[in-house]
């Protein structure tokens, strides 16, 4: 597999606050999770590599290219899709006023061209319908896809989404899937707290816990983690369990030791991430 | 959920093209970012341009001179300039308000193109700006007479104003990006201007500094406009280079910047000049009138005129015809002289011009008074302000045919009372045909001296008209029944009371002859007749003129 970002040992801080402690990795074509919980560094590493930021420390290299030097780091953004967390829209704007805002600024300055991308990528989201109405009027799920077409805008190499199901409903999630999963040859990397979007959709994970990588692998391989450790019960606590909580079925489902009488279980990636971050967590406090 | 909610996606397939297309240029973005900003510029930029237009339409009066037209265009899209500053501004900072600018700064296309298209946005606006300028000018011309030709360098500050407004809108943002900075400095930018458009800045250079300049004494105060479009000009671009600055030093930026400085340095220096030929020529005008006119006769009248208002004087040359038209020819002054010379009406914005204009010693010092030369003496300005300035012209006229004072004794300031005089009426009769807002004029004078006496608890009786105010005082003052019987006559067929005034002409201007027995001469109804017991002239100033003795 080829290597279309590299990042090395890189460290952000935000005046007292480590964000990133030393992280390194690479992903290349198809698509790559970012999973974490809250504070784990993941946007920080996400904007750093849409070169929104520059780390303190560290190296980044995206399609060859280092963003640190100003051609260099333009040249990048010609060929990268970035949905951040919170876009931010402008209200008073329709939605292909927008998209079409940004591909200017994207450099599609053929104004027939841009008018097409612009329909062809509303259209891709779903939205084409409503290009000309103003963003103001449109759903939290309508607007969450409108980042998404303007980040799919120029047919970019690097498509970087931070959290792009957040405040999805279900059915929306499945066709951001849907959309998605179409991306071939394209490096796309997610950061999300859905696990089963990594599940669904990504070739790699990586887990970020406290600003450094905890896990870099496939979900399958993260899924193993919690191999032989995730147990089905009536009880209601164990001791020894990472997590607990009660299934659909009434009953329980523990990740980590066994309760009494318990059935083991296959676990899945949710168990080992789970697992993942209490390991980390238990060696971070017994450190 | 909407039906759009459950809308079919695709997926997108293509794959990504691995040759980017060749990257344009930063001014190819700019234009393009221009393009769509100044769409969302002219939303907010119609109602003060409509505003605006609506303002130039309320103008008038029967002449406008285009010169000071040209001069005060600019008044009518300074809500248009304040606006744009307001919209530039938010224009510029919408990405930070709506929390888009992390996006915005992962695009490849650099601030400083973004900069750069807000600033060509404000093309927009300033090209509203110069159709409403257009619109007002052909609006005028249209609706009015005009005298003069419009100055064009001063009918551009307008247009130039929204630019250099806009320019520091996005400097504005760029520099302070917090909501209020455009309204603050809308404000300070008003109380410069408030500040500086006051009589009292009126003899300083320092006046052309601020961005826009009163211009009601264009013909007085020297103004460089040409050197004023120039400096304006120089402000709009030192604008522009600092908000591109703020994104980088680059050589062009530096060399545009010491071009735009220079410049508007050079031309500041220019406009605040005030040139010694000027001083000596506005002091003429004063202080030897003759010296600096042109002269000339038409039927058989003497026209004197400053330069520059020869045509203010054919308007004059039009009301002395009417009035001669219906006069009979017995009466006509042998020798009649018609001489501009710079009125009270002239200076009105001028107050205590001696003080802030040492440069001008040959300017009457608190009053302006007409000479008792016999001639008649019009102003700079006729029939562009009210109907009242042409009733008295005309009045003025009037007066002389009957023997009438023209003007108040020179040495005391007096007024004779023409109560329940004939030739009175006749006087004010004949000053009512000067023009055809004559007539409005008198009816307003009457109305005005009406409510005069009843806001002061007087006898409607004792109140007495002046033949006109402001401009020209006449050298007496009417009864208010003298001034309705003279309405009176105004409304009924003019050659018919022409020919009888004419048949009785010897009767009427003499000044023994009652108003009652001209309305019986007449045929028309007699008024309440009778002079006054305790005569009171409203709404003359006293320092200028007072209340004397009966006209012999």
């Amino acid at each position: 597999m080829s290597t279309t970002i590299r990042f090395t040992d890189i460290t952000k801080r935000f005046a007292t606050t480590r964000a990133l402690g030393g992280v390194t990795g690479t992903t290349g074509p198809g698509m790559t999770g970012l999973l974490g919980p809250n504070g784990a560094g993941k946007t920080t590493l996400l904007r750093i590599l849409a070169t929104v930021l520059a780390p303190d420390h560290g190296g980044v290299e995206i399609l060859g290219l280092d963003p640190g030097d100003r051609q260099e780091r333009t040249e990048i953004r010609r060929r990268l899709g970035y949905l951040p967390q919170e876009p931010g829209f402008h209200p008073r704007f329709t939605a292909f006023e927008f998209v079409d805002y940004v591909a200017i600024l994207k450099e599609l300055d053929d104004r027939r061209a841009r008018h097409a991308e612009v329909h062809r990528v509303l259209e891709v989201v779903g939205l084409g319908d409503v290009a000309g109405k103003r963003i103001k009027t449109l759903s939290g799920g309508m607007r969450r896809r409108l980042g998404l077409a303007q980040a799919l805008l120029a047919r970019p190499e690097v498509l970087l989404l931070d959290e792009p199901t957040a405040g999805l409903d279900p059915e929306q999630r499945l066709r951001f899937r849907q959309l998605v999963s179409g991306e071939h040859g394209r490096t796309v990397v997610l950061s999300t707290h859905q696990t089963e979007d990594v599940a669904t959709l990504c070739g790699r994970v990586l887990v970020l816990a406290d600003g450094r990588v905890r896990f870099d692998g496939t979900p399958a391989q993260l899924a193993s983690v919690a191999s032989g450790r995730v147990w089905i019960a009536d009880a209601e606590a164990s001791r020894g369990a990472a997590v607990s909580w009660r299934t659909g079925d009434g009953r329980v489902r523990h990740v980590g030791n066994p309760p009494d009488a318990a059935e083991i279980a296959t676990p899945t990636l949710e168990d080992g991430y789970l697992l993942l971050l209490h390991e980390s967590r238990t060696r971070q406090q017994a450190a | 959920m909407s039906a759009t909610d459950t809308a079919p996606v695709q997926q997108d397939p293509s794959p990504p093209s691995r040759v980017p297309p060749p990257a344009p240029s930063e001014w190819r973005v700019a234009r393009a970012v221009g393009r769509v900003e100044a769409r969302h510029l002219l939303t907010v930029a119609l109602v003060p341009a409509a505003l605006g237009a609506l303002m130039s339409l309320g103008y008038g009066g029967d002449v406008v001179d285009l010169r000071s037209a040209s001069f005060n265009a600019a008044f009518n899209l300074l809500l248009l300039a304040a606006v744009t500053l307001v919209a530039s501004h938010r224009a510029v900072t919408r990405a930070r308000r709506d929390g888009s600018e992390e996006l915005l700064a992962t695009t490849p296309a650099p601030a400083r193109a973004r900069t750069a298209g807000h600033l060509l946005a404000v093309l927009a606006p300033t090209t509203v700006g110069a159709a409403v300028t257009g619109f007002s000018l052909a609006a005028l011309v249209r609706q009015t007479a005009t005298v003069g030709d419009p100055v064009l360098s001063e009918l551009a500050v307008g247009p130039v104003l929204v630019a250099g407004a806009g320019c520091l809108g996005v400097l504005l943002a760029r520099l302070w990006p917090q909501p209020f900075t455009p309204y603050l400095a809308c404000f300070l930018i008003a109380v410069a201007e408030l500040g500086v458009n006051t009589p009292v800045f009126a003899g300083s250079g320092l006046r052309w500094l601020v961005f826009w300049v009163e211009g009601t004494l264009w013909w007085l105060v020297p103004r460089h406009s040409a050197a004023h479009l120039v400096y304006l000009l120089g402000l709009v671009a030192m604008a522009a280079v600092g908000a591109l600055v703020r994104h980088g030093v680059t050589r062009r930026l530096v060399g545009a910047g010491a071009v735009a400085v220079v410049v508007t340095v050079v031309a500041a220096g220019v406009q605040m000049r005030q040139p010694q030929e000027h001083w000596r020529a506005a002091n003429a005008m004063f202080a030897a009138p003759e010296s600096v006119q042109s002269c000339w006769s038409r039927q058989g009248v003497r026209y004197c005129a400053f330069p520059r208002f020869e045509e203010v004087m054919d308007h004059v040359s039009q009301a002395v015809t009417a009035v001669r038209a219906v006069m009979p020819e017995e009466a006509w002054p042998s020798r009649l002289a018609v001489t501009q010379r710079v009125t009270a009406l002239d200076l009105q914005y001028a107050g205590d011009a001696p003080r802030w204009l040492p440069r001008l010693p040959d300017m009457p010092q608190g009053r302006v008074r007409q000479p008792d030369d016999g001639e008649l003496h019009p102003g700079l300005d006729f029939k562009s302000w009210s109907a009242v300035q042409e009733v008295g012209f005309g009045v003025q006229l009037g007066a002389k045919a009957v023997g009438l004072p023209v003007v108040p004794d020179p040495r005391t300031g007096e007024v004779c009372l023409a109560a329940n005089q004939a030739r009175a009426v006749v006087a004010l009769w004949l000053g009512g045909h000067a023009t055809d807002d004559a007539g409005a004029g008198l009816v307003w004078l009457v109305e005005r001296a009406s409510e005069a006496a009843a806001a002061r608890g007087r006898p409607l009786h004792d109140a007495v008209v002046p033949i006109a105010e402001v401009d020209v005082y006449g050298g007496f003052v009417v009864s208010l029944d003298d001034a309705r019987l003279a309405l009176e006559l105004l409304r009924r067929d003019s050659t018919d009371v022409a020919a009888r005034l004419a048949e009785h002409w010897d009767v009427v201007s003499r000044p023994t002859t009652t108003s009652a027995e001209l309305a019986q001469l007449a045929a028309v109804p007699v008024p309440i007749g009778g002079a006054a017991r305790a005569p009171f002239v409203a709404h003359m100033d006293p320092d200028l003129v007072r209340l004397g003795a009966p006209c012999r």
